[in-house]
């Protein structure tokens, strides 16, 4: 018999010839500044952890109440019999955190980007995209039914004219979709003049604020709240997969948004619910939010110290606005080599970014720092990265 | 520290004018020398208002997230509405040992005007939030220091 995909074989050559393939790390243990990857500590430079909350006792404790509870399998998807008291309860916890009407919540953030894209839009319609946008947007986009025209990255003025052009072009609903924080540039959007572009023009805002969730705002409650802009953004998806350590997605908005998404939403009708276990952890790291500031506070405390260093040794850390840290190697292949030098002779566990998650020739390291780090901690990263930076030619 | 400084400055130029022998205590205006004392030290600290504002407006602009905003905000304002209260801090330490009430009511005046200049004011945040975006930096300082409803 042929082998009908033989030339898959020749593609995942291909990505080896160009430094791109993507080899993946196994950990040996829970998530932490410090991770346990083939019998080896490791400092953690690489996890959305931002606020070490993925092995915090209080997320553990509540999962395990819940377990104890509630069993550990949903049974079915939300509308069937898998909508649990605990799924209710996260949905309050959220709308109080995020100060809005309604939420609900999903399996993940991708499906939550797959569930209210779709449901907002038809064919009559059009979304303006950022080019930048994470991949789970422009899934969602492509499930749509509406037309799409795409805006050149944060460039409010460019996406003026794109909303001008639709109007023109007889588009009857328009709906603008922007990251808050970009993932791989850690900057944030420019949302406060986003939104005032879209208000003159009658379309629907809705920022997917993976990045900025727990880490922007007041207490982490994230980009709407950062520019002050409550009650002006239609749609904001969250995820609880990063900051809040846990994982899950929701969509935070109006009571008809909402209620539209439990009876349209397609990973809400046809994926079974998230686990009991996760739900209580995302209550639990909402109230552990809600209860001080402080792992907020220390984890921009953090970030700041690290791109301190790290610009203070001759890196190249971009213009991010955030924690995340990018340092900028430009090369695939260094990147990659960075990245290896960092294991293998540091114990710092740092990827390589490469093509097609940023385009060619931008290739780096994006360092995610964590609220979980200690001073020593960064100054252990921060060493290793100038060592391996001058062994490399990098820095000087 | 500002403030001790600001005591500190007082006491030197009343102790001044007893070594110097000026004798402001009269019928009629104030003296020449107590006059050119106030003038002199007003300019000095509105000047210093003016400056520090200039500086404090500059770390805002830098400041690297929202939580730096509120302190820089604060550090300015209060730094600021220091220096506008120095000339009535002097008028009026002037007025005690030398009974000229309308110093007071003059360096007063200026003062109070000079507090509003430095209180918060939306001019001012809109103007710091226009620089912020013709930085193309994604802070605004109004949304940093206002409270909000969403809670
Ligand atoms: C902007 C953005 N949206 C959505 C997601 C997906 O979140 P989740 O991991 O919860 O599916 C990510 C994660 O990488 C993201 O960066």
């Amino acid at each position: 018999m042929t082998d009908k995909t033989s030339y898959l074989r020749d593609e995942l050559d291909a990505l080896v010839d160009h430094g791109l393939y993507n080899t993946i790390t196994t950990i040996d243990g829970p998530q932490g500044p410090w991770l346990s990857v083939g019998g080896r500590d490791v400092l953690n430079f690489c996890s959305n952890n931002y606020l070490g909350l993925a092995n915090d006792d209080r997320l553990v404790t509540a999962a395990k109440a819940a377990l104890d509870r509630y069993g550990i399998g949903p049974g079915a998807v939300r509308t069937i019999a898998g909508t649990m008291t605990i799924h209710d309860d996260l949905e309050e916890a959220l709308t109080r955190f995020k100060g809005v009407e309604a939420a609900i919540s999903f399996q993940s953030g991708y499906a939550a980007n797959l569930a209210v894209i779709p449901a907002l839009v038809e064919a009559e319609d059009l979304i303006i995209s950022d080019e930048l946008n994470h991949a789970s947007i422009v899934d969602g986009v492509r499930l749509a039914r509406a037309g799409r025209k795409i805006y050149p990255h944060g460039d409010v003025d460019a996406l003026s004219d794109r909303l001008a052009e639709a109007r023109r072009e007889g588009a009857r609903r328009i709906l603008v979709i922007t990251d808050g924080v970009f993932s791989m540039d850690g900057d944030i959007a420019p949302l406060d003049r986003i939104v005032d572009a879209a208000d003159e023009h009658d379309a629907i805002v809705m920022v997917d604020d993976a990045h900025g969730e727990g880490v922007l705002g007041r207490g982490g409650r994230g980009i709407v709240d950062h520019f002050d802009l409550h009650g002006r953004v239609d749609v904001e998806v969250g995820t609880m997969s990063k900051a809040f350590g846990a994982v899950g997605g929701y969509v935070a908005g109006s009571k008809h948004v909402v209620d539209w998404l439990r009876q349209r939403g397609r990973p809400f009708l046809f994926s079974s619910a998230l686990t009991p276990p996760d739900v209580a952890a995302c209550i639990a790291a909402v109230e552990v939010l809600e209860a001080s500031t402080d792992l907020v506070d220390r984890l921009w405390l953090n970030a700041k110290r690290f791109k301190e260093m790290m610009s203070g040794a001759g890196f190249d850390i971009g213009s991010s606005e955030t924690p995340i840290t990018p340092v900028m190697l430009g090369d695939e292949h260094l990147a990659r080599e960075v990245s290896r030098l960092l294991l293998e002779d540091h114990n710092v566990f740092a990827q390589a970014i490469a093509f097609p998650t940023v385009a060619t020739g931008k290739a780096r390291i994006r360092v995610m720092i964590s609220a979980a780090h200690t001073d020593a901690d960064l100054a252990v990263g921060a060493e290793a990265f100038t060592t391996v930076g001058k062994q490399l030619g990098v820095v000087a | 520290m500002t403030l001790e400084w600001a005591v500190f400055v007082v006491v030197l130029l009343i102790a001044a004018m007893i070594v110097t022998g000026a004798d402001p205590v009269g019928d009629g205006d104030p003296s020449p020398f107590l006059v050119v004392v106030v003038v002199g030290f007003t300019t000095f600290s509105l000047g210093s208002m003016l400056w520090y504002r200039t500086l404090g407006s500059a770390a805002l602009l830098r400041a690297e997230s929202n939580e730096e905003i509120r302190q820089a905000y604060t550090r300015r304002m209060m730094v600021c509405s220091t220096f506008a209260l120095l000339p009535m801090l002097l008028g009026f330490a002037l007025a005690l040992a030398t009974g000229h009430v309308d110093l007071f009511f003059g360096t007063f005046l200026i003062s109070l005007i000079a507090l509003i200049y430095a209180a918060p004011r939306k001019r001012d945040t809109d103007r710091l939030d226009r620089a912020m975006i013709r930085r193309g930096r994604p802070f605004r300082v109004s949304a940093a220091i206002e409270p909000r409803d969403g809670s």
